[in-house]
């Protein structure tokens, strides 16, 4: 996989289509009402002009086959935080560690190119994937918003996480003993 | 993976078998991670695509196997 910027055959193709998947958008925020191609270009026309947001598409290496967007938004550039979101649009790519190699690279960006401190974000409980690939890359649940939101027939937590550079350090720079 | 252990081989992975889904490998990398108290590196996370490179990266951290 390798990122890149979206252009706007990304956004009349697939990604408008995904947004409109109620599976891939079963645990999103914004998931009750469907995308069209105008309003997934004008996210990209205001994605270019923002500051505090950096959206990337993710694609197949080999094929350049778009498979899904992330991104890091509300970046507070003097405090030096963002949010994270990572959404994978092709079901078969939902497997194994393709999501894993998605988040490293979005850390990285994070964390190294824009010299963030920390990058938080937030799930709803009733989304154990997304659970633990936070727990695996040492996001620290610091609180919940109780029974939020309607998920799988009952109101679920809305969990918030933040992971400082420092514990983002301890995974990025281990290494076997050789 | 809920799956009989003589169907598993030092090549499966989550392409051949059907049930190692994105949830079950993280979960999996944690409880060995837990189990072991190592830390897997970044780019060790990403390479282990199968029981091989999983072996290989526990061997790494000095888990005898």
């Amino acid at each position: 996989m390798f990122l890149r910027a979206p252009t706007e055959d990304d956004a009349r193709g697939r990604w408008h289509e995904w947004f409109s998947d109620e599976q891939t958008t079963e645990w999103l925020a914004a998931r009750y009402w469907p995308n069209t191609p105008e309003d997934q270009l004008e996210f990209l026309a205001a994605s270019r002009r923002s500051r505090d947001r950096l959206v990337l598409s993710v694609v197949e290496r080999g094929t350049d086959r778009l498979i899904g967007v992330c991104s890091l938004s509300s970046i507070d550039w003097i405090n030096r935080y963002a949010d994270i979101a990572v959404v994978i649009g092709e079901p078969e790519f939902r497997r194994g560690p393709v999501a894993i190699e998605i988040v490293t690279m979005l850390l990285r960006i994070g964390f190294n190119r824009l010299n963030l401190r920390v990058i938080k974000g937030g799930y709803l409980d009733c989304n154990p994937a997304t659970r633990a690939i936070l727990a695996l890359f040492r996001f620290e649940e610091v609180g919940r918003f109780r029974d939020l939101v309607w998920c799988g027939g009952r109101y679920v937590d809305s969990v918030l996480v933040m992971l400082r550079r420092d514990d983002w350090l301890k995974r990025a720079r281990a290494e076997g003993p050789g | 993976m809920e799956i009989p252990v003589e169907s598993v081989s030092m090549d499966s992975g989550p392409l051949s078998i059907e049930t190692w889904e994105s949830l079950r490998h993280m979960r999996l990398l944690l409880v060995l991670e837990e189990q072991y108290g190592i830390v897997f590196g970044e780019d060790e996370l990403s390479s282990m695509q199968d029981l091989t490179s999983i072996a290989a990266a526990l061997r790494r951290h000095g888990v005898p196997l």
